[in-house]
């Protein structure tokens, strides 16, 4: 296990180098970001000065490697239009989005996963139609389109949800909701079809032959062999709710990873960037190896290989 | 090949834990910030003074970087909260004029070399520490000459010998005459430039803890923020301040800014009580009908034109030619535009960067006249728009100018009804004006192809008096060393209107340069807009400045 865990860190740390790279080379190709940063009628001292600041005065290549440096201290620098070191702006905004996000995927799963097996275990009828009815409609709603309209209903109309800001456990309610429902939606119909192969296999035929009760025979047999894509998915889930709130947090003005990567774009502000870049990276590593080491626990088929 | 079984039990306990600990943890974090996020009001007593009561919500514009040591941090603050918490010595009056603030006057040596600003006395911070000429000094020096600094008043480095506070006054020595320098001291829209700091204050708690706290001398003082999501502010009482700071003692006790930055959002927070006062865009005045809040607006907050990207520049280009110019102006409905698009909360301007109220706007001078018979005449003898399409670019941001893509599109409306086929292409603001000023789009380099002729829609704030940037446009004098035009006497008039230092004087030469500009119908002046504000029906009174977008004079509000 302990070469396992340290094969895959070290394919984790290439990973992020890999991305580390490739953002610092795609920001370079944006241009100079005082251009941004600076008025139009700043004069040419003013310009120095503020590339000395932000170390934009030396080559590429220099930059590069201070900023590896400085990476593998887990320094991400500083945000060039606040000052604010990037840890400090990394963490403020990661724990509202980790916070949604943890949130929504609870939502996604308790809503979801029965949803599915649901559907699957009274195929073609009333059940079926609504949790397949509830799919087609998380999955065709777009979520910017969903939280107005969960806004206007629950915040506006009946006052019993706050429209925006993060405050109490009802304040995450609606942006929830709305950053679940797409999932939710996916994970209604691949519950549904893993469920469905499942109850339609031999082990299970065994089961009801050998006379153990539905709910035994649903749950551990065929839910169980029917939750390695559930976990894939799920996984996915988690790790894209971290990377692409920023429609319902701008909504909801909850002031996450999502919006200030968006306004980390439109000012140029590179080293904001760079660690939101990493940092969203890395959570997709750390959920996707979570992912493969449950997998071994869910099914006893499956095995590490060294 | 070795194989290995994992102890999945062990495994299995250890996940278990793991997730839980996530979960946990995530919980943790929702419900602490969920309780450091509740505000209560308490009740407040002032020493004998006025007694501020209640509280009220005010959307600002903006609140990251917050707590950032604003000298050395590119981001200008959200002037919702700064100008609520530090003063200028220069202010802004309701009417959108400046006025003296933390300075009582100022005056100019004979060699226009010196200025010296009389510090007006007894002015307190809201740590009780006494604003001095030095505080001024400090601020002005730390912000230009810093090495770190990366405050706007760093553009100013360049013209300034020295900064230094001599008795009651602070001294403002320049290389150059220049006519601006108590526009470097103003409260005006966008700059954080002149407020004043406390020396004292910075160096007892360094820059970074001073910063995280702010002191200043404004009507209200800094309580606590909330991330980003909140800041909570109290009413500054302090029974020892002087007169200047009593008359602007605020009837509201404390005071929460938050930033949502969906206009949905905003609206859905007026109606549901989330928030007292927030900019609206005047397309959202109609979904406020019926409701509790009201639409209060201040005019001439921003400002929209056109240029013809090309003229003078390249002699290839049909805008060198003055019927096509006109044409293009006249084919233009402004009244319309300003009824429909903008639901009466804009009028149309006849002046080239700014509309009525600002400073120098020529109010003896007419917007050009709308005559679409007149615009086809002048197209067809000029032989223009009978192949191709016309382009017109923008960008969207509704802080210069609210929907410029919308009102683009309107306008391209309005040339098709004239015969002319025009599109609109809407870029990333911050990409346009590189291409803009790097002269890239078509027809604007010399002797360059001029397909699809360009016209470059943008908006700015309805400036209150010659900044830099007014001229930026027209001369060679910014960073990208190009201008939109090739004109000596625009060139001429600009600057001679910046070395001005009778201000009676600077306006009548910017009306001249405005009526001459009208004359040659070298650009395309189109309106002047509203700062629309929902305002609660809990506001019983509150009086704006003219001009500013964003919520400001927050002491006026009255409950």
């Amino acid at each position: 296990v302990i070469r396992y865990m340290g094969g895959r860190l070290l394919q984790a740390v290439a990973n992020i180098l890999f991305v580390a790279t490739l953002i610092f080379v795609l920001e370079r190709a944006t241009g100079d970001p005082t251009e941004t940063l600076l008025p139009a009628y700043a004069p040419p001292s003013e310009i120095a000065q503020v590339k000395r600041n932000l170390g934009l005065n030396k080559s590429e290549l220099s930059q590069y490697v201070t900023y590896l440096n400085n990476l593998l201290h887990l320094n991400f620098g500083n945000s060039f239009t606040t000052g604010q070191p990037v840890t400090q702006v990394l963490a403020q905004h990661f724990i509202p989005t980790l916070s949604l996000c943890v949130f929504a995927f609870g939502v996604s799963v308790v809503i979801g996963i029965p949803l599915g097996v649901l559907a699957a275990l009274h195929q073609r009828s009333i059940v079926d139609t609504t949790s397949r009815g509830i799919a087609l409609f998380g999955q065709s709603m777009p979520p910017f389109y969903m939280s107005i309209v969960l806004v206007l209903i629950f915040g506006v109309t009946l006052r019993w949800l706050p429209v925006a800001g993060r405050g109490g456990l009802d304040s995450y309610i609606m942006p929830s909701v709305a950053l679940a429902a797409p999932a939710i939606a996916g994970l209604v119909r691949l519950t549904r079809s893993s469920m469905l192969d499942a109850l339609d296999s031999d082990f299970v035929r065994m089961a009801y032959a050998k006379g153990l009760p539905r709910g035994v025979i649903v749950v551990k047999h065929a839910l169980r062999n029917a939750s390695i894509p559930l976990i894939t998915y799920a996984g996915l889930v988690l790790a894209g709710f971290l990377g692409g709130a920023v429609a319902i947090e701008s909504i909801f003005n909850w002031q996450g990873i999502g919006q200030m990567t968006l306004d980390a774009v439109q000012s140029r502000d590179f080293p904001v960037l760079q660690g939101a870049v990493i940092l969203v990276a890395a959570c997709f590593i750390a959920v996707n190896l979570f992912v493969d080491l449950l997998y071994v626990i869910v099914d006893p088929r499956i095995k590490i290989v060294k | 090949m070795n194989e290995h079984n994992i102890d999945r039990r062990q495994f299995l306990g250890r996940s278990l834990v793991f997730s839980a600990g996530a979960v946990l943890l995530g919980s943790a974090v929702g419900c602490t910030t969920a309780s450091s996020n509740s505000n209560t009001t308490k009740s407040n007593t002032a020493n004998g003074q006025s007694v501020p009561t209640g509280s009220a919500i005010v959307v600002g514009e903006f609140l990251q970087g917050f707590g950032e040591d604003i000298m050395l941090s590119l981001t200008p603050p959200d002037k919702t909260y700064w100008d609520t918490i530090f003063d200028y010595p220069v202010g802004l009056s309701v009417e959108g004029r400046y006025v003296p603030a933390l300075a009582t006057s100022w005056e100019v040596s004979k060699d226009h070399l010196t200025w010296a600003f009389e510090v007006r006395e007894g002015v307190l911070f809201h740590n009780g520490d006494t604003m001095t000429a030095g505080d001024m000094a400090f601020t002005f020096n730390r912000a230009m000459f810093n090495p770190r600094s990366q405050d706007s008043l760093i553009s100013y480095k360049a013209f300034t010998d020295s900064i230094k506070a001599d008795g009651n006054k602070l001294l403002i020595k320049t290389k150059v005459p220049v006519a601006e320098v108590p526009v470097w001291m103003a409260q005006s829209d966008g700059s954080d430039g002149g407020t004043v700091l406390s020396e004292k204050y910075f160096n007892k708690l360094g820059a970074t803890a001073a910063s995280r706290s702010p002191v200043g001398t404004g009507a209200y003082k800094f309580v606590s923020a909330n991330g980003e999501q909140s800041l909570q502010l109290t009413a500054f009482l302090d029974p020892n301040r002087n007169d200047w700071q009593k008359a602007r003692t605020p009837h509201i006790k404390d005071i929460t800014i938050i930033a949502p930055q969906q206009e949905s959002t905003k609206v859905a927070l007026l109606k549901t009580g989330g928030a007292d006062i927030s900019p609206i865009l005047s397309e959202d005045i109609a979904t406020l009908q019926n409701t509790q809040t009201r639409v209060v607006s201040t005019p001439a907050a921003t400002y929209a034109g056109m240029y013809y990207l090309g003229v003078t520049l390249n002699p290839k280009s049909p805008f060198n030619d003055v019927r096509v110019r006109e044409a293009l102006s006249i084919a233009i409905d402004r009244a319309s535009l300003a009824r429909v698009v903008y639901n009466g909360k804009a009028v149309p301007s006849a002046a080239f960067y700014g509309g009525p109220h600002s400073l120098g706007y020529p109010s003896d001078l007419a917007p050009p006249p709308f005559n679409p018979s007149r615009a086809k005449q002048l197209l067809a003898a000029a032989n223009f728009g009978k192949s191709g399409t016309l382009q017109i670019v923008t960008y969207d941001n509704d802080g210069d100018f609210p929907g410029l893509p919308n009102l683009g599109e309107a306008i391209a409306g309005m040339y098709d009804n004239v015969g002319l086929k025009a599109s609109v292409r809407v870029l990333d603001g911050t990409t346009m004006f590189q291409d803009i000023y790097g002269g890239t789009f078509p027809g604007m380099a010399h002797n360059s192809a001029v397909e699809p002729p360009t016209l470059f829609l943008r908006g700015f704030d309805n400036i209150v008096d010659m900044i830099p940037d007014t001229v930026t446009g027209y001369t060679n004098t910014g960073r990208f060393g190009k201008a939109l035009y090739n004109s000596a006497e625009m060139q001429q008039r600009l600057e001679a209107a910046e070395a001005e230092f009778d201000q009676d004087k600077q306006n009548a030469m910017l009306a001249g340069f405005d009526r001459w500009m009208a004359a040659n119908w070298y650009q395309v002046p189109l309106l002047a807009a509203d700062a629309v504000f929902g305002v609660s029906s809990k506001i019983k009174s509150w009086q704006p400045i003219i001009s500013q977008p964003q919520p400001s004079n927050l002491w006026t509000l009255t409950l």
